[in-house]
C-alpha cells in the first residue's frame, strides 16, 4: 500500500513536528517549586500522531489521483438539492426562537460575513481583483452610520441605501489607480488602502472621534417601533438573514448576466477581453463598486449591532478573513461561501471551551481544508442556458 | 468582386526604443477579400496586427477602416482595442487565448457582448426586454458554434478542448463580434493536416456565407496559397512584395528573403 519511500518521508515528518513542539509539549514549568519537567511521553504521542496523520493524508492524496476527471467534476458540478436549501431555509427562520440569545448573536455575526464574502466574492472570485483592503468600505459603511446619525440624527434605514453609496464611490476610488494592477500589486495597493482608512479613522479626530470611536448608535428600529434589548438581537438576526437572502438573489443575479460574465472573463485574460470588446475600465470599476456595496451595508449592520465602533474593528486581519472565506468556500461559488463564512465565525466561537488551544485547531482545520479541498469547500457550478422560448421566429 | 476599401494603413512605422519593427508599411484591403502576410518571424507581422487592433499605438502614419455597410470612414489608430473591435474588426491570437474556465458557449457570448446594451440595473432588475437580449446572446452564440461544429462541447470548459477545438472556438468567438474583418494570427499553427486542411474548409465557408474579408497571419505556405487571394511579404518591418498567390512564388525577392526554395 505504502512505498518506503513515502513511510520514510511520513516519518521525517512527524521528527518535524516533534522538534516544532518540543517546547510547546515536553517543557513545563512547575510554578511553585521554580523547576522544569521534562514531559517526553508528550513527545512520542506527537511523534505517533503526525506519523499516522501524514500517512492518512498521503493514502487520502493517492486515492485522489486515480479517481477519474470526470468522477471529480460531477461531484464538483452537482447542484444542491431542493431539500436540502428548503430544510436550511426553515432551520434558519426558527434559529432564534430555539436557541438563547448568546447564540443568536454569534449566528447573526455570521450572517453578516456571509454578505461580507458574497460581496468580496464579486470582487476577487468573478472579476479576479485580489482585494487585501476590504475591511475599509465595511468601515466606510459603519462610520456613515454612526455619524450621520450623531449629526443629522439619519434613521437606519435611510442610513443603508447612503452607506451604500459611500461605499460604491470608495470603491470606484480605489479602483481608478490601480486599474494596471493585478497579483501582487494589486494586493499591496489594496492592503495600503486597507490600512489608509484605518489611520485616517483613528487621527482625523475632529471627525471621527479617533481611537475611542462612536458609542451609542442607535439600534434599528421597525416602523419607529423600539425593540426591548432581548427583542432587539432577534430583529437584527431577521434583517441580517434578510440581507444574506437578498444578497445571494442578487449576487446569482449578476453572476449570470453580461457584467457577469464580462467579469469572469477579465479574471481570465485581460487582452483577449479587450480585443472581444469588452471596456477594461468600466468592467473593472463596476466590479469595485459593486462589492464594495455590499460591506457598506454590513457596516451600518455591525454599527447597529454593536451600538459601538471604533478602528479597532476595521483591522487589517478583518479583511484576511473575508478574502479567507471567499478563498475556502471556493473563488466565485455562492454556496461554497456560505459554509465558509459559518465555519471561519462559528468554530472559534464555539472552540472556546479549548482555551489556549482554540487558534491552534482553528489553524489546523484550515489546513486541513486547504489540503483535501484545494480549490475551495464547493467548486463552480456550470450554468447550462436554456432558453425557453425560440428567438427565430 | 466590389472594390470598397475597408482598411486603408497609410506610412505606418512603429518603433520599440531603437528597433524599428515597421516601416512606412502602405496596405490597403478591399472589403470581402483574403489576404495573407507571410514573412520570416521578426518581420513584423505581428506587430502590424497589433497596430490595427489598438494593442500598440503606432508612431508614425494612420490607420483608416471604412465600415461597408454605412461607408463611414474613420482613423482609428490610437483608440482603444475594445473600440476597435465594436467598429467591425475581430482577431484571434497566435497563442490561444480563450477565457479557459468559462464554458465554451460563455467564451461565445462574451464576444456577442459587445452589441448588447443591459448594465449592472438591468442585470439586477431583469427585465423583459434584458431577458430577450439575453435569450437573443445565446441562441446567435449556439448559432455559431454550429457553424464551427462546437454545439455538443458547448457546455464544456474551454481548457478541456483538444487545440484545433480552441482555435476554431477562437475564430467563433470572434466572429460573434459581427466583424467586417477577421485577422487570423497564425490559425494553422501546431495543427496536422488533418486539421489544417478543416481549418480550410471552415474559413472558406465563413468567407462565402459571411461575406466578411479575411487577414491571415501563418507560415504554412500550402495553406496560404490555397486561401488568400492576395499576398504581402514582409522583411524587417517592410513591405517587400504584394500580388496573387502565383506572382508572389515567382517574385526573386520573396525567394530570397523567406521561401528560400522552389514551392
Amino acid at each position: 500500500m505504502f512505498s518506503f519511500k513515502e513511510i520514510k518521508k511520513s516519518f521525517l515528518i512527524s521528527l518535524w513536528f516533534m522538534f516544532l513542539t518540543f517546547p510547546l509539549m515536553v517543557i513545563k514549568i512547575n510554578p511553585e517549586t521554580h523547576s522544569i519537567l521534562w514531559e517526553w511521553k508528550n513527545m512520542l504521542w506527537v511523534g505517533i500522531g503526525t506519523f499516522c496523520i501524514s500517512l492518512l493524508v498521503r493514502f487520502y492524496q493517492a486515492r485522489n489521483k486515480k479517481k477519474s476527471l470526470s468522477k471529480k467534476l460531477f461531484f464538483a458540478d452537482r447542484k444542491i438539492p431542493t431539500s436540502v436549501i428548503v430544510a436550511f431555509l426553515f432551520f434558519s427562520i426558527i434559529f432564534p426562537f430555539l436557541f438563547s440569545n448568546y447564540h443568536v448573536n454569534i449566528m447573526t455575526t455570521a450572517l453578516m460575513y456571509i454578505v461580507l464574502g458574497l460581496g468580496l466574492n464579486i470582487i476577487v472570485g468573478l472579476a479576479g481583483l485580489l482585494n487585501l483592503g476590504y475591511a475599509a468600505f465595511y468601515a466606510i459603511g459603519a462610520y456613515s452610520y454612526a455619524l450621520l446619525n450623531y449629526h443629522f440624527g439619519i434613521g437606519f434605514w435611510l442610513a443603508i441605501p447612503i452607506a451604500a453609496l459611500l461605499s460604491a464611490l470608495a470603491g470606484i476610488l480605489l479602483g481608478f489607480p490601480v486599474l494596471r494592477l493585478r497579483g501582487d500589486y494589486l494586493a499591496i495597493v489594496t492592503l495600503c488602502f486597507g490600512t489608509i482608512i484605518r489611520l485616517i479613522l483613528e487621527n482625523w479626530d475632529e471627525l471621527t472621534f479617533g481611537p475611542s470611536g462612536i458609542s451609542q448608535i442607535p439600534r434599528p428600529t421597525f416602523f419607529g417601533i423600539e425593540f426591548s434589548p432581548h427583542n432587539v438581537t432577534t430583529y437584527i438576526y431577521f434583517i441580517a438573514l434578510g440581507f444574506v437572502f437578498f444578497t445571494i438573489f442578487m449576487v446569482n443575479r449578476l453572476k449570470h448576466s453580461k457584467i457577469g460574465r464580462e467579469w469572469q472573463a477579465l479574471r481570465e485574460d485581460e487582452i483577449a477581453c479587450e480585443a472581444m470588446g469588452v471596456d477594461k475600465t468600466k468592467t473593472k470599476l463596476s466590479a469595485f463598486a459593486l462589492g464594495a456595496t455590499w460591506a457598506g451595508m454590513m457596516g451600518v449592520l455591525f454599527a447597529a449591532k454593536t451600538t459601538f465602533i471604533n478602528p479597532a474593528s476595521f483591522t487589517f486581519i478583518e479583511s484576511v478573513i473575508m478574502l479567507s472565506i471567499v478563498v475556502l468556500g471556493g473563488m466565485g461559488s455562492i454556496s461554497g461561501i456560505i459554509i465558509a463564512a459559518l465555519i471561519l465565525i462559528l468554530l472559534p466561537e464555539y472552540l472556546r471551551e479549548l482555551g489556549n488551544y482554540r487558534m491552534i485547531v482553528f489553524g489546523l482545520s484550515m489546513v486541513v481544508i486547504i489540503i483535501f479541498k484545494p480549490h475551495g469547500l464547493i467548486g463552480n457550478v456550470k450554468k447550462n442556458y436554456k432558453t425557453d422560448y425560440d428567438v427565430s421566429q | 468582386m466590389s472594390h470598397n476599401k475597408i482598411l486603408e494603413i497609410q506610412n505606418l512605422s512603429m518603433e520599440f526604443g531603437g528597433l524599428q519593427a515597421l516601416d512606412s508599411i502602405n496596405i490597403t484591403f478591399y472589403e470581402k477579400e483574403v489576404v495573407a502576410i507571410i514573412g520570416p518571424n521578426g518581420a513584423g507581422k505581428t506587430t502590424l496586427f497589433n497596430c490595427i487592433t489598438g494593442v500598440y499605438v503606432p508612431t508614425r502614419g494612420n490607420i483608416f477602416i471604412q465600415n461597408p455597410y454605412t461607408q463611414m470612414k474613420e482613423k482609428i489608430n490610437g483608440l482603444k482595442p475594445n473600440i476597435i473591435t465594436r467598429k467591425g474588426m475581430a482577431r484571434t491570437f497566435q497563442n490561444i487565448r480563450l477565457f479557459k474556465n468559462m464554458t465554451v458557449l460563455e467564451n461565445v457570448m462574451i464576444g456577442r457582448h459587445c452589441h448588447a446594451k443591459a448594465g449592472i440595473i438591468s442585470a439586477m432588475v431583469r427585465s423583459k426586454k434584458t431577458r430577450d437580449e439575453e435569450a437573443r446572446i445565446i441562441h446567435d452564440s449556439r448559432e455559431l458554434l454550429k457553424k464551427v461544429n462546437l454545439v455538443d462541447e458547448q457546455y464544456e470548459y474551454a481548457k478541456n478542448l483538444s487545440y484545433g477545438y480552441q482555435k476554431r472556438l477562437e475564430i467563433a468567438r470572434a466572429l460573434a463580434t459581427k466583424p467586417f474583418l477577421l485577422l487570423l494570427d497564425e490559425p494553422a499553427a501546431g495543427m496536422n493536416s488533418k486539421e489544417t486542411a478543416e481549418l480550410m474548409d471552415l474559413l472558406k465557408e465563413i468567407k462565402k456565407d459571411l461575406h466578411i474579408a479575411l487577414l491571415l497571419i501563418d507560415h504554412d505556405m500550402h495553406f496560404i496559397m490555397n486561401l488568400s487571394e492576395k499576398i504581402f511579404v514582409m522583411d524587417y518591418g517592410k513591405k517587400i512584395a504584394e500580388g496573387t498567390p502565383e506572382e508572389i512564388q515567382k517574385n526573386p525577392l520573396v525567394i530570397k528573403a523567406y521561401l528560400g526554395e522552389n514551392i
